[in-house]
């Protein structure tokens, strides 16, 4: 799994979509796989069969989780922006945890295959803390350093208090004016919230590294491929690679067909009752997405 | 949405307040980890510590002196 990437990649999608996707959207997307099961997972018999596999709540770590989400929040609340904020926060959990030996199962139901690129080792099975003390032992903690300067570097402008007031406020007004009004939050605490994910981010970092590096762990430093060695593997399928891309490859043709027959019978109809923000203007396509005008 | 009295608060003073907090956070994150590192308490530290008890402070201190 990983830890403090799910935190930095908000304000990456942040910066790409601008005003037409809600950050609270954004982040409630990235949480939501973890958010309901996470607290089981380090009690699990099998952790890693628990958190990524079927049977277990691996299914929360597929494209169809967040997918599901985004529809019933259309749905229900008209919102494109937090509809798209959702599934866009989902999806990138879901496939920034491709990078562990569990991997995820990323076309669940149409294929049971988890998908992995097998750079760290799931640790779950260490409890949290030596998880915590494995997965900055090795590349998934140089993962979340990696994400944090892709933010710091291409993101930079979204954590900016000017970006904040003209692309994250108009783009949710509502949430944030209800924040503003009936909790009488002002705006440098308004700020504070927006940039509370960047921070815990950061921190649980530092404090993690310290604590992994500290000599009551007894956890050395294994940056290679597939590390720590001194952790048990992890990997909830024993596939070949070609069976891998062929599973795959055919539950991904599928869930595009799915999409498309759902963006047919219905979300189109949901779309075009939706609502947006006064601010937005939204093209078609990619462009519906995809913000360029605060370039 | 904002008063412009609100834009124009002290952004240098702001920083500070951010680098004492995340000082803060990550000594007691080592030390107290389940209870600080997590979910909750992590998103939440910057504003409770950075707005919240500032101005907390600030009305008790004037609730106190300009009785």
């Amino acid at each position: 799994m990983s830890w403090a990437a799910h935190e930095f990649e908000n304000y990456f999608i942040q910066r790409h979509v601008g005003l037409k996707v809600s950050f609270l959207g954004i982040v409630t997307g990235t949480q939501l796989p973890d958010l309901f099961t996470k607290g089981f997972v380090y009690a699990a018999d099998n952790p890693a069969q628990f958190h990524r596999g079927w049977p277990g709540v691996g299914p929360t770590h597929s494209l169809m989780f967040g997918f599901v989400f985004a529809v019933l929040i259309l749905a229900v609340t008209r919102s494109r922006s937090w509809s798209i904020g959702v599934l866009l926060g989902s999806w990138a959990h879901t496939i920034t945890d491709m990078g562990d030996t569990a991997g995820t199962m990323i076309f669940f139901p149409f294929s049971l295959e988890p998908v992995s690129i097998s750079m760290w080792k799931h640790s779950a099975s260490e409890g949290a803390y030596g998880d915590a003390a494995a997965y900055y032992s090795s590349l998934g903690g140089v993962g979340d350093v990696f994400w944090l300067v892709v933010v710091l570097i291409f993101a930079r402008r979204a954590l900016a208090p000017s970006y904040f007031r003209e692309v994250v406020v108009p783009a949710d007004p509502k949430v944030w004016g209800w924040l503003h009004r009936r909790l009488r939050i002002g705006e440098p605490g308004l700020l504070f919230l927006y940039w509370g994910f960047m921070f815990y981010g950061f921190g649980r970092v530092i404090a993690w590294i310290i604590y992994a590096r500290s000599p009551s762990t007894d956890a050395s430093l294994d940056l290679r491929w597939g590390g720590p060695s001194w952790v048990e593997g992890n990997d909830i399928s024993d596939a070949g690679f070609g069976e891998v891309l062929l599973r795959t490859g055919i539950g991904g043709v599928l869930f595009a067909l799915f999409l498309f027959g759902c963006w047919k019978l219905f979300i189109n109809k949901l779309w075009l009752r939706g609502v947006d923000p006064p601010q937005v203007e939204r093209g078609r396509g990619l462009s519906a997405v995809f913000s360029h005008e605060h370039g | 949405m904002f008063e412009t009295s609100e834009r124009e608060f002290d952004l240098r003073r702001q920083y500070w307040w951010v680098a004492g907090s995340l000082v803060v956070y990550v000594i007691l994150g080592v030390w107290l980890k389940s209870i600080v590192l997590n979910w909750i308490v992590g998103p939440l530290w910057l504003f409770v510590t950075a707005y919240w008890l500032p101005k907390a402070f600030s009305m008790l201190r004037s609730f106190v002196f300009d009785r």
